[in-house]
């Protein structure tokens, strides 16, 4: 509050405000959730399971697959002509192997947990989800995720 | 900062700038807010292929794997509940289930000799994953049915896949585990 000659002037009280905005950065701070553009595709609708497990991050590393209603892989991997079984297998054995090795560029020593999260659209055919795992199978893959909804909407 | 009267210097922090970085980092948070906290998953482990390769019933410890949540090919079947789902064939709708649906769906308790439909008649979906749901409890009150297969034809839509795995496991079933498709059949 300061006074100006004869006249009495009035500062407004910003400390409330300032609490209220640093609380609210505080809390956005604390649950933001950045999500890297090569993980998902806006395209996919995941399908709803409400008994399916909350998302934990217990893997060292993951390699995110989004699979469209035609059965296509999609998102960044859209740029590769990954329309056979055996292109599929070549290149996610690459990946596994990038993947392991950034594993041990980080220190990480003994095997690499890698998972790969299938984030499969609801209307895609359960063959072409399968054959998807197959070839994560034959690449060495071991653990695999199926992301859902745990809530419709 | 301004003078007193009594020729002193009044000191007071200029918090503009900081008002506007405080506002300006909260416009960004409230952007990129996301919540995805109704995103889950389902584990799974696959065999690798070698270890397929040596699979053998008598060998203990091929069955060690790393989640009991898995797409495993061996899985003792005498303890085993199958559930099986038939889809609608494209072009051939039954009812008003259309391609890509569940046809029927097929149980096999551990101790059946063959695979029954759940519910008999022209029902809908939904009270057919219901009755899969009666089935399915009134089974999994003994304690050896733990395990349960889901066996999806391949031109099955993964929703419904995903439906009968909810059923299954809020019927109290803890070992879900998934069957590749049968190949497709080739044309003659």
């Amino acid at each position: 509050m300061s006074a100006s000659a004869g006249a009495e002037g009035s500062d407004p009280n910003l400390t409330p405000l300032l609490d209220l905005v640093l609380q609210l950065i505080m809390f956005f701070m604390i649950t933001v959730n950045f999500v890297r553009v090569d993980q998902f595709a806006d395209e996919i609708i995941l399908p709803v399971a409400q008994n399916a497990t909350p998302l934990d991050n217990t893997a060292e590393e993951f390699l995110f697959l989004n699979l469209n209603f035609k059965g296509d892989l999609v998102g960044t991997l859209s740029n590769y002509a990954l329309d056979t079984p055996g292109k599929m297998k070549v290149f996610l054995t690459r990946e596994r192997v990038e993947l392991e090795r950034a594993s041990r560029d980080k220190g990480n020593k003994g095997p690499t947990k890698i998972v790969i999260v299938l984030r499969a659209d609801q209307n895609c055919r359960y063959r072409d989800v399968w054959s998807v795992l197959d070839s994560c199978k034959q690449a060495g893959f071991v653990h695999w995720q199926l992301r859902v909804m745990t809530k419709a909407g | 900062m301004g003078h007193t009267e009594e020729g002193g210097v009044n000191l007071a922090v200029i918090i503009t700038p900081f008002l506007d970085m405080a506002f300006q980092l909260l416009a960004f948070f409230i952007m990129t807010y996301n919540p995805s906290a109704l995103e889950g998953h389902i584990n799974g482990a696959l065999v690798p292929p070698s270890k397929v390769a040596t699979v053998n019933k008598n060998d203990k410890n091929v069955k060690e794997d790393p989640d009991p949540l898995t797409s495993v090919d061996d899985i003792d079947l005498t303890e085993t509940t199958i559930v099986t789902v038939k889809s609608v064939l494209a072009g051939q709708p039954e009812g008003d289930r259309v391609d890509g649906e569940p046809s029927r769906i097929l149980l096999k308790r551990v101790e059946d000799t063959a695979a029954t439909r759940v519910v008999d008649g022209n029902v809908s979906l939904k009270e057919e994953l219901k009755g899969l749901e009666r089935k399915l409890k009134e089974g999994a009150k003994g304690a050896v049915k733990a395990n349960i297969r889901i066996e999806g034809d391949g031109e099955l839509k993964h929703q419904f896949v995903m439906q009968v795995y909810d059923v299954c496991k809020g019927a109290g079933y803890q070992n879900v585990s998934f069957v590749a498709p049968a190949a497709k059949p080739r044309n003659p």
